[in-house]
């Protein structure tokens, strides 16, 4: 039996898939369930979403809003830090509580039979927090740590001094979990009175996937969360963006550095944008996956970096755009000149047909293998809730991506990519850094342990 | 609670192993490549070449021009990529399932045809992305050598886990062409590879298009035996220090211990879960929680082929000297070996190890990937659903007994990082 090697196989028919419909209910006091059922394994996926994020820390109390939610794993009204951990552990249940710049998200995934023992702990963390004085103070001072150690980790360097370059005066200057100036200043009640004013039933919703049916969904929100008392949503729009400004290029000198952290962008757009399909290609066809024009240039054809990524960070209130990478340093110029003139290029012509189908087919396709677990559905519903999402979001996802065109492409890059105003962060050996970028762009060189 | 994987083996005449597991609830079909070579049939001076071979493998091949490896792949939604270890080295794709023949044809091309592709230029690209590679996860990483320095220090220069998986910056200077085509044709045949195929297809089809794309390959000639001598235990202390651009010291600490799919080595798993697993586990809870002299401690294994290592790796908070926290850490090293751990602790660790173990296997990928493990170092697939055995026979005087086994002072390589004086950003 020959085959004839040089022709590539023919697909076969492919099998229909599409995200899962999902229930939708309120609870009496207002908490948003959003339930899929996921019978595959027997295992349940809880995430409260509290739409409240850093986004919300009180000037000058940046990084409050973290520090809340690390909070949660340690006391309630009727466990302590410790009965907390030993009580889900003893579950074998996986569980977290973090912030982000969008929410705070509370999650707990465990085997159904341990469910009940599980949600118990769940609740009570969510709903009776107390926030004792030593393990809030014990807590600060790990933060603190953090923060005298991030100094060390390159890829963090640049971005913070990119965030804080082109963000001043907004809250996305300074880190999620804050510096260690407002580390110090946040005070016990001013947690406990975010927490009393964000973490209600009425600002919150909470993901259920898993092996249950409806109405033990139902039931069991009920049960942990039918009597948690409603209060005020909390809105976005107490923030506005301002214009930060700086010299193009900021150089964070880290003597000795092997390599060069790339952080290159400006101001993004917000989840909402109209244009969200035609831009997310663009940035896929840019820099979103091995095939995008960065990473055929830089990597597969000079060999400068391992990898390069562009990102548009779609929040529910407006993330930057950013190429980032870890560059060779000798090259390092070189490669920050491609990557301008290949943003550039995306305003200026349209991108070839055949690279906006291969994007397509790169989204539309990975579709079922971005929804095979329940923990990808979860974070899909997740999506949904967090950016008022119409429910057939995903089921229509891969209708709206054929849609857009090669010229849409074009004038979302017009109206959305600024090469003109791109501001470049690097952290890197400033011996062999400094004149190359000096000879090709107006550089400003700060110490890595500087302001 | 347990999972059954349901699966099937049976061999090509040319020696290939063929592992399939069936799962239609989503469609989309997992091929995962496992070939017995890795950085330990390396040697010295030619470091780093396994894993500079396996990015030559998306190179493209004799029917496969430059750049359509990945092309083919991710422009039909599929994801992929490849890994290097220092037992052996895997290759895998998940792919829209009725995208399956085209994954097999793809890994059939590279297996049978690659050497007609090679070129200097495809090598030379490949070399500077693996230093730059190396690079951005070692070089300039805090802490970044810290495996590297131990492995030099717990094996000899001969021994095949004495140098890093990703190669040393002047061994990959001296990687060649013909360095490729020599190790092309020692390791990458079908009767030194497994495949499995987990996920949406019809098992019928899929033997079919497998005897189509690989069948035809011929088998290579045996595989040059490998042999590493017997480690010894207990042959004397050995401690290094570093100084690294960081502002906090680290302290890690490496016992040997047997290879893997010994009961001790499960045994150790199991320990180092109870020392570690969680907020619970005995070492946040003394050295980060209670004490409060460390940012952060844990331990864990790394289990390998020939002989195992037991790592305890901690970061004293600003105040603490490390030689404070290693004595700490070293008063819960002897706890183990003094008294045994509690039912509780035994009951927990249990429980988070099933919950994990299904977690894990929630996707083909992850399925694949650990039956071509398990047939691959331990000729057992059948390991997915059995392994877990292993922990449960496990009582708290084996765990005390290992602990008195293997966790003493003879038996280990202590490297301690030092922040750098005059160190960057380090003002203090």
């Amino acid at each position: 039996m020959a085959v004839d090697r040089n022709q590539v196989p023919s697909p076969q028919k492919p099998t229909p898939f599409n995200f899962p419909r999902f229930e939708r209910f309120t609870l009496s006091n207002g908490l948003q369930v959003l339930f899929a059922p996921h019978h595959k394994l027997p295992l349940v996926n809880l995430q409260m979403v509290v739409k409240s994020s850093a986004l919300h820390d009180p000037d000058g109390k940046e990084g409050l809003v973290n520090l809340l939610a690390e909070m949660l794993l340690e006391g309630t009204e009727q466990r302590s830090s410790r009965q907390i951990a030993d009580e889900l552990e003893r579950l074998g249940a996986s569980y977290s509580a973090d912030a982000d710049w969008n929410a705070v998200h509370i999650g707990l995934n465990l085997l159904k039979p341990n469910l009940d023992k599980g949600a118990e702990v769940f609740a009570d963390i969510i709903r009776r927090s107390v926030f004792l004085p030593e393990e809030v103070e014990r807590l600060r001072r790990e933060l603190l740590v953090e923060r005298l150690r991030a100094v060390d980790n390159p890829k963090k360097v640049a971005q913070e001094q990119f965030f804080h370059r082109i963000y001043k005066g907004y809250r996305y200057a300074l880190p999620l979990e804050g510096t260690e100036e407002t580390l110090k200043a946040i005070l016990r009640e001013d947690i406990i009175r975010f927490y009393e004013t964000h973490f209600n039933a009425s600002n919150a919703t909470l993901i259920v996937v898993g092996d249950l049916t409806l109405a033990e969904a139902q039931g069991l929100a009920q049960k942990y969360f039918g009597d948690w008392p409603g209060g005020q949503t909390v809105s976005l729009s107490l923030l506005k963006a301002v214009e930060g400004v700086s010299a193009r290029v900021t150089l964070v000198n880290k003597e000795g550095a092997a390599q060069s952290e790339l952080c290159l962008g400006h101001h993004g757009v917000d989840r909402h944008v109209p244009e969200y399909f035609a831009l997310t290609l663009l940035n896929q066809i840019i820099g979103g996956y091995f095939l995008s024009r960065l990473n055929l240039k830089l990597r597969e054809e000079r060999g400068y970096t391992y990898g390069i990524h562009s990102n548009f960070f779609f929040r529910r209130l407006p993330g930057p755009f950013c190429v980032s990478a870890a560059l060779q340093s000798e090259h390092t110029a070189e490669a920050i000149e491609e990557i301008i003139d290949e943003i550039d290029r995306m305003t200026k012509e349209t991108v070839e047909e055949r690279e906006l189908e291969q994007a397509k087919g790169y989204l539309s396709g990975m579709f079922p293998i971005a929804f095979e677990t329940a923990d990808q559905i979860a974070m899909g519903l997740g999506n949904i809730d967090l950016f008022d999402l119409p429910d057939d979001y995903y089921r229509t996802f891969r209708d709206n991506l054929a849609k857009v065109t090669v010229n849409d492409v074009l004038q979302a890059a017009q109206k959305y990519l600024k090469p003109k105003h791109l501001h470049i962060v690097l952290s890197g050996n400033g011996k062999i850094l400094e004149r190359q970028l000096k000879e090709r762009f107006d550089v400003m060189v700060v110490e890595a342990n500087g302001d | 609670m347990r999972l059954k994987i349901d699966f099937e083996q049976y061999y090509l005449d040319n020696g290939l192993r063929v592992i399939l597991h069936e799962d239609h609830d989503v469609p989309i079909v997992a091929v995962n490549l496992w070939y017995k070579v890795g950085s330990k049939h390396e040697r010295p001076g030619k470091t780093g070449f396994a894993h500079l071979f396996e990015h030559m493998m998306f190179q493209g091949s004799q029917h496969v021009p430059e750049g359509m490896h990945f092309q083919l792949i991710q422009s039909v939604g599929g994801t992929l990529n490849g890994s290097t270890f220092y037992d052996r080295t895997n290759y895998f794709e998940t792919l829209p399932s009725h995208y399956l023949e085209m994954g097999l044809w793809l890994e059939a091309d590279r297996m049978g045809f690659l050497l007609p592709a090679m070129t200097q230029e495809k090598l030379d690209n490949q070399r500077d992305v693996v230093k730059n590679e190396r690079r951005q996860r070692v070089d300039n990483q805090p802490y970044g050598a810290w495996l590297e320095k131990i492995m030099e220090l717990a094996y000899p220069p001969d021994y095949p886990y004495h140098w890093p998986v990703i190669g040393y910056m002047d061994d990959l200077d001296n990687a060649s062409l013909e360095d490729v085509s020599d190790f092309f044709r020692t390791y990458y045949a079908p009767n030194n590879a497994g495949l499995v195929v987990a996920g949406d297809f019809d098992p019928r089809q899929a033997r079919e298009m497998i005897e189509r794309h690989f069948g035809s390959i011929p088998a290579g000639k045996p595989i040059p035996p490998f042999s590493a001598p017997s480690p010894d235990f207990n042959k004397g202390e050995q401690r290094e220090i570093v100084y690294d651009r960081v502002q906090l010291p680290r302290i890690h600490l490496a016992y040997h211990i047997p290879a893997y799919g010994q009961k001790e080595t499960y045994a150790a798993d199991m320990l180092s879960d109870i020392l570690s697993e969680g907020k619970s586990a005995r070492l946040y809870r003394s050295l980060v929680y209670e004490q409060q002299i460390a940012q952060e401690a844990h331990a864990f294994i790394l289990p390998l082929q020939e002989t195992s290592l037991f790592f305890f790796v901690a970061t004293p908070k600003p105040q603490v000297t490390p030689q404070q926290l290693e004595e700490a850490l070293q008063k819960e090293i002897d706890r183990i070996q003094n008294e045994p751990v509690s039912a509780e602790e035994m009951e927990r660790t249990r429980n988070q190890l099933e919950t994990r173990k299904i977690r894990e296997l929630q996707s083909v990928a992850s399925r694949a990937d650990d039956l071509n493990m398990f047939a691959t170092y331990f000729d057992k697939p059948e390991l997915i659903n059995t392994e877990i055995e292993q922990y449960e026979d496990i009582t708290e005087a084996d765990l005390q007994m290992l602990a008195q086994t293997y966790l003493g002072n003879d038996n280990r390589v202590v490297v301690t990082f030092l922040p750098r004086e005059n160190n960057n950003g380090g003002k203090k």
